[in-house]
């Protein structure tokens, strides 16, 4: 087939499915839960788990576990709640750790 | 006619040919049109040119050249009425192909180059100008070998080219570019991502000057190009609708200010990494919408597309952009969007952007709230 240049996707590690557009990334200096993470503007074809307080390394948030829709693989988390002035611009954002993310092989 | 094409044998073909047994009416003879007589089809090297034609667009183009190797009357046949053809796929041997293929296939109006590996040289291209007079839409990106003696070329063979893709042929010189736009003034769409030599502000500057039609330029990691060159194409461009901009490092304000009141019908523009640019270049486009939407309203002659204005915006890492410009230009433009699905506004690397909202989303918030309480 003809090399179509398209949009650059990330996709689960897992199942190649489509994740994410790297024009999304809003910052790569996130930490997730085992290394780097990237939070992203929007994500899609994920399934967002259900909502809970926890205290991260920049204060208290209530998160949601976003998961692949596809095999149910665990990626990172979706910021529900903010309770800190200096945190709120992350409301609505997703995080996506680094290892559980793969380039889609076309870039 | 069998369902799988492993098991037909050449049997069977023939076979079916004959039932068909076409009868057609007698070709154009000299001096006079002779309807009546019917040519009976006896051979496969008969079938109609229209019909051979219908049957090749079904198929991918690789079996369309060796079908116009078959024999003299497929070739003149296909070389007579093929107007697309790519040979994308091929990983090596484009070039000498090219050669063989140019002479034969001169009603060409679509030709699709692009290489994973370079290989196409000024010689083919030389030989598709000289003989394809009628082509529009040529792509021959990622061919760096190419020199300017082919845009010399194609200046002198396709007047009539309309979209021409050079991205990757980093060889170009900005003298050549100006040479071909100088010809081919038709030109409605051009790509010259990574094309730094070439494209520099006097190229665009004979580009503004002579390509008054050009809809789409892609200047994508030209860092040349500047002010001057960026105000000339907006001047000499008025019907521009998509620009990219990425990594054109050196524009400021200037350019974006005279992009917003030179080029109404613009859609697209990307800015990405441009870190000159500041909120006095959002305020102007916010305030283009508006002037734009002023003259629509008092001309009563708004048409759907004239209403639209822009629905793609890029400012990845723009950093010094702050939320209420940026928010201003996302409310003076409804078709850009930051909603999940569709979003349009690009802001990445910018965190202090994210509160930027489209209407429809703030809508969906407000609702849901409604639905809450």
């Amino acid at each position: 087939m003809a090399e179509i240049v398209g949009p650059r996707l990330y996709c689960c590690y897992r199942c190649r499915n489509h994740v994410s557009f790297h024009d999304d990334i809003i910052s790569k200096t996130f930490q997730g839960r085992n290394g780097r993470a990237f939070l992203f503007s929007h994500a899609m074809n994920v399934t967002i788990g259900p909502k809970e307080d926890r205290n991260l390394l920049t204060g208290l948030h209530t998160v949601a576990d976003i998961s692949c829709a596809d095999c149910n693989e665990v990626l990172g988390w979706k910021y529900e709640r903010a309770y800190e002035a200096s945190q709120k611009y992350k409301e609505g954002k997703f995080i996506l750790e680094k290892a559980k993310i793969v380039k889609d092989d076309n870039w | 006619m069998g369902q799988d094409g492993n098991e037909l044998r050449t049997e069977d073909l023939n076979s079916c040919f004959k039932k068909l047994m076409m009868v057609v009416s007698g070709e154009e003879e000299v001096g006079k049109v002779n309807r009546e007589s019917p040519v009976r089809v006896k051979d496969w090297k008969d079938i109609p040119t229209e019909l051979l034609l219908r049957i090749l667009s079904l198929v991918d183009d690789s079996s369309v050249i060796m079908a116009s190797g078959v024999c003299k009357g497929w070739r003149d046949s296909i070389g007579s009425g093929l107007t697309h053809l790519s040979l994308v796929q091929l990983k090596k041997n484009m070039n000498n192909l090219l050669l063989s293929l140019a002479p034969k296939f001169t009603k060409l109006q679509m030709l699709s180059l692009r290489q994973d590996v370079a290989q196409l040289e000024d010689n083919a291209v030389e030989a598709i100008a000289t003989h394809c007079y009628e082509l529009r839409d040529l792509d021959l990106s990622k061919s760096f070998k190419l020199t300017d003696c082919s845009l010399h070329a194609l200046a002198h063979g396709c007047p009539n080219l309309a979209k021409l893709n050079i991205s990757g042929c980093w060889a170009f010189s900005p003298d050549a570019v100006v040479y071909l736009t100088n010809f081919c003034t038709q030109l409605r769409a051009l790509n010259l991502c990574g094309c730094v030599r070439a494209a520099t502000d006097c190229a665009l500057q004979a580009i503004g000057r002579n390509c008054s039609r050009l809809q789409m330029l892609n200047l994508g990691w030209c860092d040349n190009v500047g002010d001057l060159g960026v105000m000339s194409l907006a001047f000499g461009c008025p019907d521009l609708r998509v620009l990219d901009l990425c990594y054109c490092v050196r524009i400021t304000d200037d350019s974006v200010i005279a992009l917003a009141n030179g080029c109404p019908r613009l859609t697209s523009l990307g800015l990405y990494y441009c870190q000159n640019i500041t909120d006095r270049a959002m305020y102007s486009l916010a305030q283009s919408a508006v002037k734009r939407k002023r003259t629509l309203w008092d001309s009563r002659r708004s048409r759907r597309e004239d209403e639209e204005g822009l629905k793609s915006l890029n400012i990845s890492q723009c950093t010094a952009l702050t939320p209420p410009a940026v928010q201003a230009v996302c409310d003076s433009f409804p078709a850009l969007h930051t909603c999940p699905g569709r979003h349009s506004l690009i802001i990445s690397g910018c965190l202090s952007l994210t509160s930027v909202r489209c209407a429809c989303s703030l809508q969906a918030h407000s609702s849901l709230w409604y639905l809450a309480h």
